[in-house]
């Protein structure tokens, strides 16, 4: 009998806890899944944000958050068809549309200044500084660089601000070595004393100014501009631009609200580095904002716009890029015109949210 | 048949089965690429791979250098991790298994470093080596150094114990009957541990390359990740593993030489 009675009892918890259960998850279950991928990075941000503030919710997304060390192995996810939206620089990004078709549907933030080189404060690099007067913020010349060891991630947009540097110098790769090392180790190894020059990006670009080394040059001192990409699978905007637009909808959310309370979106980045182990101090995270311009949804309609010459200001970015990676042999030129016949970099879905930005969607 | 005869066709016959077993895994590989079962964007197929391999050959697009100039660096590389691997770690191993005092001193420390990986000691290699070769040879060291000191100790641990009494019978001292009798005894084993040295030599080589490349096989596989190329990665790994079998190959043909009464 008490053992009936207790079954009884048991049943009808069950049969309540289900039934309360059932609003939250008929709502749930009424959120579309967007499987979103990104980087410990400041592009990671607004995605961040909008799941902090509950703006996915709003659009009645569920967003399912992926965490990527660097671009390849978020392209080989992307290849086995693991995410429909993510964001990362334009090296990874030109070679996902070039392989798997994948589209750039807007620009992350300009990361041409922290795509850097960086020399110990005693080297004789910095004896000289604007030795080419188009180039007044590069140190060193032809006779401080020359014969120099530079430590470097190959085949990067690092690798871009490198050549770039060089050319205004009036060098070539031949005239200095080049040593091919990922980021951590190439930190690491210019820290024990190895290379004379060490090219970085965010965030170990803080780490290197908080040893005391000094920026020699950058993309933005040389000329090289470098634009972060916001991808989309090509499944994602070719049998869901709707997803896709409601997604970007709250990164440009994000992107705006990053330009106009730069202080709680420094905090929130900090939360969101050191919820994946990193830990920047308040300058290296305030240099995220400061070094790293965003673009919101009506200037970033400007950069797709197609210029007098029939191409837009995104498009000459990534031809510079692409132009780089053929002259490197890491492409071929076929390959490059490829990829722009493809229309990789496409405003469709930029003017879909502009379009419900203006309706107050 | 003669004993010779029945020998060589045993051989003929595992050949065979060798090659059949090969062939039988391009088929379904490719098989499975063709019919669409698996897309070309998470597995080329073994034709694309052999074009690349066959552009590799002359071509350094799209990584910096031909697969022979990578080959050169890696093999180079490999040969002087696991040289030096095997010069220090047989011996070690031999007198670890034969002296007590030997192994009381050195087995508690090659313990504790066994299980480390090798990519562990990446940050240290680069601190205490620099960037260049000898960093990255330490990295294949550490890998090809455990199976050689392990197999050299097992082996000489079980020598048969009434050789040893034959020879102390007949006045061989304790280090007369090591050398004698304890190191040939061990040899298939020290072969062995030779020969899992060399795997993991070139297993290592891909981690020992991220310390600092611009050449080699691990260096041209990172570079077909970076780049999105599978085909670049298979055709480098392959490399890998057939320059891997080949020098067992080598290396079990000299253990025959060596080491006849192991034959049967």
């Amino acid at each position: 009998m008490v053992a009936f009675l207790l079954c009884a009892v048991f049943l009808v918890a069950l049969v309540g806890c289900s039934r309360s259960q059932q609003p939250a998850q008929e709502k749930e279950q009424k959120l579309e899944v967007i499987r979103v991928s990104h980087q410990p990075c400041l592009h990671a941000l607004p995605t961040y944000m909008a799941m902090q503030k509950g703006w996915d919710k709003e659009e009645g997304l569920k967003i399912e958050f992926q965490f990527y060390a660097s671009g390849p192995p978020q392209n080989e996810a992307l290849a086995s068809g693991q995410w429909d939206v993510g964001a990362y620089g334009s090296v990874p990004m030109m070679l996902a549309a070039l392989r798997y078709g994948a589209y750039c549907i807007a620009i992350s933030n300009d990361e041409s200044e922290t795509n850097d080189l960086w020399v110990r404060p005693d080297s004789p690099i910095l004896k000289v500084k604007g030795y080419n007067p188009q180039y007044p913020d590069i140190y060193g010349s032809p006779d401080t660089v020359k014969g120099k060891t530079i430590l470097l991630t190959t085949a990067s947009t690092g690798h871009y601000a490198v050549i770039a540097t060089l050319k205004a110098l009036g060098l070539n790769e031949s005239d200095v070595k080049m040593v091919h090392m990922e980021q951590a180790q190439a930190l690491a190894a210019f820290e024990a004393g190895q290379g004379d020059i060490v090219q970085l990006w965010a965030p170990f670009d803080y780490i290197a100014e908080s040893k005391g080394w000094v920026k020699m040059s950058s993309g933005q001192r040389a000329g090289a501009v470098i634009p972060g990409a916001v991808v989309a699978s090509k499944k994602a905007v070719e049998e869901r631009p709707e997803l896709v637009a409601k997604w970007l909808k709250l990164y440009m959310r994000g992107i705006r609200e990053m330009k106009q309370n730069p202080q709680a979106a420094a905090e929130m980045l900090k939360a969101y580095y050191k919820e994946h182990g990193l830990d920047l101090s308040d300058r290296a995270i305030q240099q995220e904002f400061q070094l790293r311009p965003l673009f919101d949804t009506q200037q970033q309609l400007e950069l797709f716009a197609k210029g007098p010459d029939g191409k837009s200001k995104v498009e000459e970015w990534f031809s510079a890029l692409a132009d780089f990676f053929v002259a490197q042999g890491r492409i071929t030129p076929q390959e490059k015109e490829k990829l722009f016949a493809s229309g990789f970099l496409t405003d469709k879905i930029l003017k879909m949210v502009a379009e419900m930005e203006a309706k107050g969607k | 048949m003669t004993e010779r005869g029945r020998a060589r066709a045993a051989a003929q016959s595992y050949w065979w089965l060798s090659g059949l077993s090969l062939a039988g895994f391009f088929l379904v590989w490719h098989g499975l690429v063709a019919l669409g079962i698996v897309p070309t964007t998470i597995l080329e197929s073994p034709v694309k791979v052999a074009q690349t391999f066959l552009m590799k050959l002359s071509s350094a697009y799209p990584d910096g250098a031909t697969l022979g100039q990578h080959f050169k660096t890696s093999l180079t590389l490999a040969l002087t991790g696991y040289v030096a691997a095997v010069v220090v770690g047989v011996p070690l191993g031999l007198l670890m298994g034969w002296y007590r005092t030997v192994d009381g001193i050195v087995r508690p420390l090659f313990e504790v470093v066994r299980p480390i990986p090798p990519i562990a000691w990446i940050p240290l290699s680069i601190l205490w080596f620099g960037i260049g070769l000898p960093a990255k040879a330490f990295i294949i060291w550490l890998s090809a150094f455990v199976p050689s000191v392990i197999n050299s100790y097992a082996g000489i641990r079980y020598t048969d114990p009434v050789l040893i009494n034959v020879a102390r019978t007949f006045g061989a001292s304790h280090w007369e009957t090591f050398l004698r009798v304890g190191v040939p005894w061990a040899l298939p084993m020290v072969f062995t541990g030779l020969r899992l040295s060399l795997s993991s030599a070139w297993m290592t080589l891909v981690a020992a390359e991220l310390l600092a490349a611009t050449e080699g096989l691990g260096y041209m596989i990172q570079m077909g990740r970076t780049l999105a190329r599978p085909d670049v990665i298979i055709v480098g790994m392959l490399t890998i593993g057939f320059a891997g079998a080949l020098m067992a190959l080598a290396l079990e043909r000299v253990e025959g030489r060596i080491t006849p009464w192991r034959r049967s």
